[in-house]
């Protein structure tokens, strides 16, 4: 049977299934605080976990290679010479290769 | 709490308070109502009776709210319903549909089909009740249509039974209809009085179920097997010319009884059907509660 609130909000209703994810939201949360409480009193002090510095070295080298690599490229990119000169059709007919 | 039922120029209202897992009626009363603006209705109600600290129910009749059963297929997203529901409002109300707020709510669904309630009321009616509610320093906690109020009632008193039962309540030479089908509100429709008949004018959600009842309750009256799968139940009074085709004894009249507890007046109210969507507010108040 509807059940419908026009003092709730418009489109969609249905307070029944609202009123249990409401009832098993709260459940939820009064089933974390435990958990959470547990969390904290295992949380240690003091010196930071090694996991964390091998994955500082790991980003290091690789962020030392990516620059490398940059700069390796920009300075082979400098070797190769791309200039282009551009002759009139006089100086190429001068310059030809010489078959006429 | 407070349980408010405006309609038809009619305004019913109900003072009650939780006793264990039911509630027990302390004030009932009705009135003509002297105004078409709600707010001012709600204004003069609340000095006859305070609503100062007091969750209020109300219920309005189709004058202020449209109710719709609106069928399409089953397996659709919701968006997507949602979408069909907006297109077919709108073209239901042009014009007037960018000022409106709609609810929705999905009530049956078999393999093939999904039957979705939609109440619409003008967003202005909306927030002029709460505020007139709010001023009378009440706090406007449930407003519905008043024809699921009626729902509501009629789903009592079946009782689980989940039988074909249906709820007339006469207004004029008109009958306001609604159908449950195991335990499911099914149609809602409107019957014209003549003097040979009732005729079905409209219908609105499962036609076919109205059709089926309607053919199951003639065969009830003239074989007059009791142990019929279909029931009705009447909310108000017939001309009373229908007892040549509808017999007294095939309908049972409503009388919606609540615990009363008014000093000098204890015992019990039982009111004739009209005030069927009060009894209705308050079984929604007990959910609340």
């Amino acid at each position: 049977m509807p059940d419908l609130n026009l003092f709730g909000e418009s489109g969609f209703q249905n307070v029944s299934k609202t009123e249990v994810i409401l009832d098993n939201t709260q459940k939820q949360k009064r089933d974390e605080i435990p958990v959470k409480s547990q969390k904290d009193k295992k949380k240690p002090k003091g010196e930071p976990k090694k996991s964390l510095t091998w994955e500082s070295i790991i980003a290091f080298l690789l962020a030392v290679g990516i620059g490398a690599s940059v700069v390796w490229y920009l300075r082979y990119r400098s070797d190769v010479k791309t200039t282009i000169t551009e002759l009139s059709i006089e100086e190429f007919h001068n310059t030809g290769s010489g078959s006429e | 709490m407070i349980a408010i039922s405006i309609k038809d120029g009619q305004l019913r209202y109900g003072r009650f308070s939780a006793v264990g897992k039911g509630v027990e009626l302390e004030l009932v009363n009705q009135a003509k109502v002297s105004s078409s603006e709600l707010s001012n209705i709600i204004g003069t109600l609340s000095k006859e009776i305070t609503m100062e600290g007091e969750d209020i129910f109300i219920s309005l009749g189709e004058e202020y709210i449209q109710c719709d059963m609106v069928s399409m297929e089953s397996g659709l997203e919701l968006s997507e319903i949602e979408h069909f529901i907006k297109w077919q409002m709108e073209q239901k109300y042009g014009s007037l549909w960018p000022g409106m707020k709609y609810f929705f709510q999905e009530i049956r669904e078999d393999e093939n089909t999904i039957m979705v309630a939609v109440s619409v009321i003008r967003g202005s009616i909306q927030t002029e009740i709460r505020t007139a509610i709010e001023n009378a320093k009440g706090t406007p906690i449930w407003m519905e249509a008043d024809i699921f109020s009626l729902s509501r009632v009629l789903d009592e008193l079946d009782d689980g039974r989940k039988r074909g039962v249906a709820l007339f309540e006469p207004y004029g030479n008109t009958i306001r209809a609604l159908f449950h089908d195991k335990g499911q509100l099914a149609a809602l429709a409107e019957f014209a009085i003549t003097k040979e008949d009732f005729q079905l004018k409209t219908v609105r959600g499962d036609g076919e179920f109205v059709k089926k009842y309607i053919e199951e309750f003639e065969r009830y009256i003239s074989n007059n097997e009791l142990d019929s799968d279909v029931h009705l139940y009447l909310a108000g009074q017939l001309p009373p010319h229908t007892e040549n085709f509808v017999p007294e004894e095939a309908i049972e009249i409503m009388s919606p009884v609540l615990p009363f507890s008014e000093e000098n007046r204890a015992g019990h109210f039982a009111g004739d059907g009209s005030f069927s969507s009060i009894l209705g507010l308050s079984f929604r108040s007990m959910k609340h509660a």
